[in-house]
C-alpha cells in the first residue's frame, strides 16, 4: 500500500463526507416509517412522531400478521416474483445474445431492435391492453402479471451493451471449440457477464415487486392482488367528499397510519435484503480475470 | 454461401422467436387501439362504428388556453429531470468506486437505494414537513443562515426545482447500479496498464472508468430522452396545489384530471400517441447522429 | 426511460387508466348473454309466499360486478360470496349470484369499471357512477327499468326510495325511462358546520357565535390572544385544506354559504334559470373576506399544501380551534387531538350569516351511485326483488335492535354485515329527519323505546347517552356527532338545506369541466393568498363562460327542462 498523497487523503475525507450525508439523507425517510409503525396512533395523528416511536406499540405488526388480505397478496406477490423474473431472465438472455451481434453475422439484428425499441414508445392504450389479455384468457390468473411484461425491452438493451463489451475473441475461440451459439450463450456469455445479470436480475425482481397497476386491473378479486397493489389501495389518499354516513366507522380504519407504515415495511423488506445479497457480483474484476488472452 | 450464412443465423433467430411472438401479441396487437385518437370514440362502437374525427382531438387540446402552459411545464421538469437524473448518479457511482472498505461501499449503496422503494404519497407526506416555511428543517437551516425562509411548495419559482431535487434524490441511488456494474465489467488490465505508465487516480478514472462506462452512459442517456414530455405524475399528483398550477401543472395531471370527469378514450390517446410521436422522433435521431457521426450503434 | 421508465410508464398507466385508448368490441351491440341456468326466455313462475318478495323457482343465476374492500370483516367461515346476504338472495328470492369481479371501493372500481365498460364486457347486474350512467344510457346498453320498478317494488320500497324528494329517481331518468336504481342519501348529513373549540372559547371568554361577526372576532382572538397559553403566537384563526371545496375537513364551503354563496352547487338563479353557484358575486365577497383573514395571519400561510392529515396534525398540537366540516368531525380528525390533549373539546355550530337572512346550507348531490341492469338480461326484475328484500329487512318497523342483517357480535367485535348486500339503498331525508328527532326526544325523555320507529341511528342512543350522562370520553365522537346532529334538525331542514339542482354530466361538460374547474380552484386559491387582487374574480367569471360554462348553463337547463 502507498502512503497517501496530501491531495488524495483530502478528496477521501471529502468523499466520505459526502457519501455517508447523502446516504442518511436517504435512510431518514425510511426511519420515520419505521418509527411511525412503532409509534401509537393517536401520537402519529398529533404529527409528534419523527425519528423516533412516541408511545411504542406493536399494534400494527399484530394487525398485518393477522389479517388475511395482506398475507395472501404476501404470498401472490412471492410467486410473481419468482415465476415473472425466471421468465424475464430467461428472455432477456435469449434476446441480448443474438441482439448483441454485429450486423454482418446478424444481418436482420437492427430490424429485430427496432421492432422492440418501438414497443417501450408506442402503446394502445389501456383498454386495446386489457382486452388482449382477455383475449388469451389470461384474466385473473398469475399469468396475467407476467406474459403481458415477459420482455422486458429495457433491460434487453441493456445486457446487449454488455455483451456487445465482451470481446470478441471469447466467441471466436468457442466456435473454433465447436460450440454452437446456444453452448457459448450459456457457457461463455452468461457466466462473464455476472455484474451485468445480476443488475438485470435486480431491476427485473424489484420491477415485478413494486408494480401494482397491472393487478388492480387484470385481477377480479383482492383477493388476487400482489403486494404493491394491495398496499396501493391501502395508502391511497382517501377523498371525503363521498363519505357515507354509513362508512363513518371505516374511518379510524381507512386513516390509520401505523397500520400503513407498517405494511409499507413489511412490503418493501423482502426486496431491501435482495440488493446487498446480489452486491457480491459487482466487485470488480471477476469479469474478465477468467479470460485468458 | 447464403445458405451456409443462414444456416448460421438460424439458431440466432429462434433465440429471438419466443420473444418476438410475445410482443406481437400483447405489444403490437393492442396498438391498433391508436386508431381511435382520430375518431369520436364511443364504448359498444368500437372501431368500427366510432366517427372518424381527423386532427379534432389534437385540435380540442391545443385549443384550451392552458395547454401551452401545461406543456411548456412538462418539458422544463422533465428535461431538467434528465439531465440530472444523469449526471447525479455517474458522478455518485464514481465516487463510490474510490471507496475502498468493502463494508462501507455497501452500506452507502444500500441505503440509497431505499427512497426508490417508498411511494410518493409517503414521500410527500415528509417533504411537507422537511420543507415547511414555519417549522420545516431545510427553513431553519436557511433562517439560522440569516436567510428568509422559503414557501418551497408554494413558490412558482421553486416548485419545479423541488420536483427535480426530490425525484433526483429519490431515484439516483437506484440508477447508480447499473453504472457500478459498467464499472465492474471494466477489464482489469486495462487499469494494470495504466498504472504502468504512472497514471495517478485522477487520470485512471479520466481514461479508462469513463470510457469504460461511456456505451452505457450514451445508451441511458438516449433512452431518457423518450421522457421530455413524462415529468412524473405521481410525485407532482401528491405535491402539487392550485397556487402552484402555473408552474406545476404537467400533461399527465392534466389527462388524470380530466379522466376524473369523464372517461376519455379518444383525447388521451391522442396526448399519449402525440408524446409516443416526440419520443420516438428524439430517440431516432440520436440513434442516427451516433450512427453517422461515430459509426455507432447505440443499441 | 430505461430504469426509470418503470416509474413512468406506471404513470402513465395511471393517468391512462382513468382514460386512455379503446378499440373496438366485438360484440357491438352488448355484452355476451351468459347461460343462465334454468334459462328459459320467459319469465319463471313467481310465487307470492313472500308478500312483495318473489322467488324464482327454478333459481336464476346473476352475473355481478361489485365493490367490497379489505378493511371489511366477516363473520367466521363467510366471505363476500357466501354471507347473510346472499344466502338471503338464494332462499328467499331463488337468485344465485356469481361474481364476475370485484374490487377495492371507489377510484380502483370505478377504474375497473371504466375499463369493463369500454371493453363491452358487462356483467348482468352492477354499481356505476354518475357519469358512468350517462354514459351507458347514451350508448343505450341499459335495461329498462320502468316497468318492472313499478310493478315489483313495494310500498315500502317505493317510499323510502322517494323519501329525498324524487331527486335519485329523476337523476336516474333518461328520456322517461327510468334506467337504474340510485342509492338514495340523505343530504341533511350533508351541510358543512363550523366547528369550534369550545375550552378555548371559554378560556378566552368568547361568546358562542351568532353572526359572522363574532366568528371573526373569535378567529381573531385565536390567532392574536394566545388560546394556547405558551406565549407564543403560534395559532390560526381559521384551518382551510388545500382541497378547500367539499373536502370534507376544512372545507371553504360553510363559510361560503354563510355569504349565501353556494360554490360548485347548480343554483336557481333570480330569472328562475339554473346557474352555477362559484360564480356569484356573493363568492366574490366571501373570498375577499378570506383574503382579509389570510392578510392578518388568522389563515395558515401553507394552507395551499395541507391535506387532512396535516390539518389534523395542526389541531392535535393545539394550533387551530376553529374550522368548516361534516358532522363526523370528531371520528376524524378530532377525536385523536382530543384524545392527546385532556381538557380539549370541540362543538359544532349552525353558520351564521353576514346579513339578516339566515345561511342556508348549500349541499351535493345526494345520490353518486347507481345500479344498472344490462340491456339484454332476462330477468331486470331481479334488482328491484333485492332492492325490496334490503328495504324489508333493514327498515321494517320496528327495526330490529339487533339484526344479523346489519351487524353480528363476534368475539366481542362488531362486525357489519350490511356492507355486503349487492342492491343497496340508504335512507332520503325525510325517513333521517324523523329517526334523528326521534334519537333526540329518546335521549331527551332517557327512554329508548321512543325509538321504535326511527329507521335509522337507533345504535347511537347508548354511546350518546353514556356520553351526555356520564360524560364518558369513550363516547366522546357519538355525542358530539350528536350535537351536530341537533344543529342539523334545528338549521338545515326544509328550504334551509340548499340541494344542488343538477347532478349528472352533460356532453360540454365532459369535454370542458376539468379545465374550468382548474380555473376556478387555482382562482379562488390566488385570491385568498392575496397574489390576485379580489377584482381577479370577474375575470375569471368571464373567462369561465367563455371557456364553455355559458353552453354548459344551457345544456343543464334544457336537461332539466326535458326533465319535467
Amino acid at each position: 500500500m502507498h502512503v497517501l498523497s496530501f491531495g488524495r487523503r483530502i478528496f477521501l475525507t471529502v468523499n466520505y463526507t459526502v457519501l455517508v450525508l447523502l446516504a442518511c439523507s436517504c435512510l431518514l425517510p425510511f426511519i420515520n416509517v419505521l418509527a411511525t409503525s412503532l409509534s401509537s396512533s393517536p401520537a402519529v395523528n398529533a404529527g409528534e412522531v419523527s425519528l423516533w416511536p412516541v408511545d411504542f406499540s406493536l399494534a400494527s405488526y399484530r394487525y398485518i400478521v393477522s389479517n388475511p388480505a395482506f398475507v395472501g397478496s404476501f404470498g401472490i406477490t412471492l410467486e410473481r416474483v419468482a415465476l415473472g423474473t425466471a421468465v424475464n431472465m430467461l428472455l432477456t438472455i435469449m434476446l441480448a445474445y443474438p441482439l448483441s451481434k454485429d450486423n454482418r453475422s446478424f444481418r436482420l439484428r437492427t430490424v429485430y431492435v427496432w421492432v422492440f425499441v418501438f414497443t417501450i414508445l408506442f402503446h394502445g392504450g389501456l383498454i386495446p391492453w386489457y382486452m388482449t389479455i382477455k383475449m388469451t384468457h389470461l384474466l385473473d390468473t398469475i399469468w396475467a402479471l407476467i406474459l403481458p411484461g415477459a420482455v422486458p425491452v429495457f433491460n434487453v438493451i441493456l445486457l446487449l451493451n454488455f455483451f456487445r463489451s465482451l470481446p470478441k475473441e471469447l466467441e471466436e475461440s468457442s466456435f473454433i471449440d465447436g460450440a454452437g451459439h446456444w453452448t457459448t450463450m450459456w457457457k461463455i456469455y452468461v457466466p462473464i457477464s455476472m455484474p451485468a445479470i445480476a443488475t438485470i436480475l435486480l431491476f427485473t425482481m424489484v420491477g415485478h415487486w413494486n408494480s401494482w397497476f397491472d393487478g388492480l386491473i387484470l385481477m377480479n378479486s383482492p383477493k388476487h392482488y400482489p403486494l404493491s397493489s394491495y398496499l396501493q389501495t391501502v395508502i391511497i389518499q382517501m377523498d371525503y367528499s363521498q363519505l357515507k354516513q354509513e362508512d363513518i366507522d371505516l374511518l379510524a380504519v381507512i386513516s390509520n397510519r401505523t397500520t400503513k407504515a407498517a405494511q409499507i415495511i413489511v412490503g418493501a423488506l423482502p426486496i431491501l435484503i435482495v440488493y446487498p445479497f446480489l452486491q457480491r457480483y459487482f466487485v470488480k474484476g471477476i469479469v474478465l480475470g477468467s479470460v485468458k488472452e | 454461401m447464403i445458405s451456409f450464412k443462414w444456416r448460421r443465423e438460424l439458431p440466432l433467430h429462434a433465440m429471438i422467436l419466443p420473444g418476438l411472438v410475445l410482443v406481437l401479441i400483447f405489444s403490437y396487437m393492442p396498438m391498433f387501439g391508436i386508431v381511435i385518437a382520430f375518431q369520436k370514440f364511443t364504448p359498444f362502437h368500437g372501431w368500427f362504428g366510432s366517427p372518424w374525427v381527423g386532427l379534432k382531438y389534437f385540435e380540442e387540446m391545443f385549443n384550451r388556453p392552458d395547454t401551452m402552459q401545461v406543456v411548456w411545464n412538462t418539458i422544463y421538469i422533465a428535461t431538467m429531470k434528465i439531465a440530472a437524473g444523469f449526471i447525479v448518479p455517474i458522478l455518485v457511482a464514481l465516487l463510490l468506486n474510490e471507496v475502498n472498505r468493502a463494508w462501507i461501499k455497501r452500506g452507502i449503496q444500500t441505503f440509497i437505494y431505499l427512497p426508490h422503494f417508498m411511494s410518493w404519497v409517503i414521500l410527500g407526506g415528509v417533504l411537507v414537513d422537511i420543507l415547511s416555511p414555519s417549522e420545516g428543517i431545510v427553513n431553519a437551516l436557511l433562517k439560522a443562515a440569516g436567510l428568509k425562509p422559503i414557501f418551497f411548495l408554494g413558490n412558482l419559482d421553486w416548485f419545479p426545482r423541488v420536483l427535480v431535487i426530490s425525484d433526483v434524490w429519490k431515484e439516483f441511488g437506484f440508477n447508480t447500479i447499473v453504472y457500478l456494474a459498467a464499472i465492474a465489467g471494466i477489464n482489469p488490465t486495462l487499469y494494470e496498464a495504466a498504472i504502468m505508465d504512472g497514471a495517478n487516480r485522477w487520470k485512471q478514472t479520466l481514461h479508462v472508468t469513463l470510457p469504460g462506462m461511456l456505451p452505457i452512459m450514451v445508451l441511458m442517456a438516449t433512452l431518457s430522452l423518450g421522457n421530455v414530455l413524462n415529468a412524473g405524475f405521481e410525485q407532482v399528483l401528491v405535491l402539487y396545489s392550485p397556487s402552484v398550477y402555473q408552474t406545476g401543472d404537467i400533461l399527465d395531471t392534466m389527462i388524470y384530471r380530466m379522466g376524473l370527469q369523464s372517461f376519455q378514450y379518444s383525447l388521451a390517446t391522442a396526448i399519449g400517441l402525440f408524446k409516443s410521436v416526440v419520443s420516438f422522433i428524439l430517440i431516432s435521431v440520436s440513434y442516427w447522429l451516433a450512427y453517422r457521426f461515430a459509426n455507432y450503434r447505440i443499441f | 426511460m430505461g430504469i426509470k421508465r418503470s416509474n413512468t410508464l406506471i404513470a402513465c398507466m395511471l393517468a391512462a387508466s382513468m382514460l386512455l385508448a379503446a378499440c373496438s368490441s366485438s360484440k357491438a351491440g352488448g355484452g355476451e348473454a351468459k347461460p343462465e341456468s334454468g334459462g328459459k326466455p320467459a319469465e319463471p313462475a313467481k310465487t307470492e309466499q313472500n308478500g312483495a318478495l318473489a322467488k324464482y323457482n327454478p333459481p336464476i343465476t346473476l352475473h355481478i360486478a361489485r365493490s367490497s374492500s379489505q378493511n371489511w370483516k366477516y363473520p367466521k367461515g363467510d366471505d363476500l360470496n357466501n354471507n347473510i346476504w346472499t344466502r338471503a338472495y338464494e332462499e328467499k328470492l331463488g337468485i344465485k349470484l356469481a361474481l364476475d369481479w370485484t374490487a377495492e371501493d371507489g377510484s380502483t372500481y370505478d377504474q375497473k369499471m371504466n375499463v369493463s365498460i369500454a371493453s363491452g364486457n358487462l356483467p348482468d347486474l352492477f354499481t356505476v357512477n354518475a357519469t358512468q350512467l350517462k354514459q351507458l344510457a347514451d350508448a343505450g346498453q341499459l335495461a329498462d327499468l320502468t316497468e318492472v320498478y313499478n310493478k315489483y317494488a313495494s310500498p315500502l320500497t317505493k317510499q323510502n326510495m322517494n323519501s329525498d324528494g324524487g331527486l335519485g329517481l329523476k337523476s336516474a331518468t333518461f328520456g322517461g325511462k327510468l334506467l337504474a336504481i340510485p342509492s338514495i342519501n340523505a343530504n341533511i348529513y350533508s351541510p358543512s358546520l363550523l366547528w369550534i373549540r369550545t375550552d378555548w372559547l371559554k378560556k378566552l371568554n368568547l361568546p358562542e357565535p351568532k353572526t359572522m361577526q363574532d366568528v371573526y372576532a373569535i378567529s381573531e382572538a385565536f390567532t392574536n390572544k394566545d388560546p394556547d397559553g405558551d406565549g407564543k403566537k403560534d395559532t390560526i384563526g381559521l384551518g382551510l385544506s388545500k382541497t378547500l371545496l367539499n373536502a370534507g375537513v376544512g372545507e371553504l364551503n360553510g363559510f361560503a354559504n354563510a355569504f349565501h354563496a353556494y360554490p360548485t352547487l347548480w343554483i336557481k338563479g333570480s330569472d328562475g334559470k339554473i346557474t352555477y353557484g362559484s360564480i356569484q358575486p356573493q363568492m366574490k365577497a366571501a373570498l375577499a373576506k378570506l383574503q382579509d383573514m389570510y392578510k392578518s395571519g388568522q389563515i395558515d400561510t401553507e394552507f395551499g399544501v395541507k391535506d387532512t392529515a396535516k390539518l389534523g396534525e395542526d389541531i392535535a398540537s393545539n394550533k387551530l380551534g376553529m374550522l368548516f366540516g361534516a358532522n363526523w368531525l370528531p371520528y376524524l380528525p378530532l377525536i385523536d387531538a382530543v384524545k392527546k390533549n385532556p381538557g380539549m373539546d370541540w362543538k359544532a355550530y349552525a353558520i351564521p350569516s353576514v346579513d339578516n337572512e339566515p345561511a342556508k346550507a348549500g349541499v351535493a348531490f345526494p345520490t353518486y351511485a347507481y345500479v344498472v341492469v344490462r340491456k339484454g338480461y332476462e330477468h331486470p326484475e331481479a334488482a328491484v326483488s333485492m332492492l325490496n328484500l334490503y328495504q324489508d329487512t333493514r327498515f321494517k318497523t320496528p327495526v330490529q335492535a339487533v339484526n344479523p342483517f346489519e351487524t353480528v357480535e363476534e368475539n366481542g367485535n362488531r362486525i357489519e354485515t350490511v356492507k355486503y348486500a349487492v342492491v343497496q339503498s340508504a335512507l332520503g331525508n325525510d325517513v333521517v329527519v324523523k329517526a334523528l328527532k326521534l334519537l333526540r326526544e329518546a335521549l331527551q325523555k332517557d327512554d329508548k323505546s321512543v325509538l321504535k320507529d326511527a329507521l335509522k341511528e337507533t345504535d347511537k342512543f347508548d354511546p350518546v347517552r353514556a356520553f351526555q350522562k356520564n360524560g364518558d370520553m369513550a363516547y366522546w365522537s357519538q355525542g358530539r356527532q350528536f350535537n351536530a346532529y341537533e344543529v342539523l334538525l334545528d338549521n338545515y331542514t326544509g328550504d334551509k338545506l340548499l340541494t344542488t339542482e343538477f347532478g349528472g354530466r352533460t356532453q360540454t361538460m365532459g369535454e370542458k369541466w376539468e379545465a374550468l374547474d382548474k380555473l376556478e380552484k387555482e382562482t379562488f386559491t390566488k385570491i385568498i393568498m392575496g397574489t390576485s387582487s379580489v377584482d381577479e374574480f370577474d375575470n375569471f367569471v368571464a373567462t369561465w363562460k367563455k371557456l364553455g360554462g355559458d353552453t354548459i348553463i344551457k345544456e343543464v337547463n334544457d336537461w332539466l327542462a326535458s326533465q319535467n
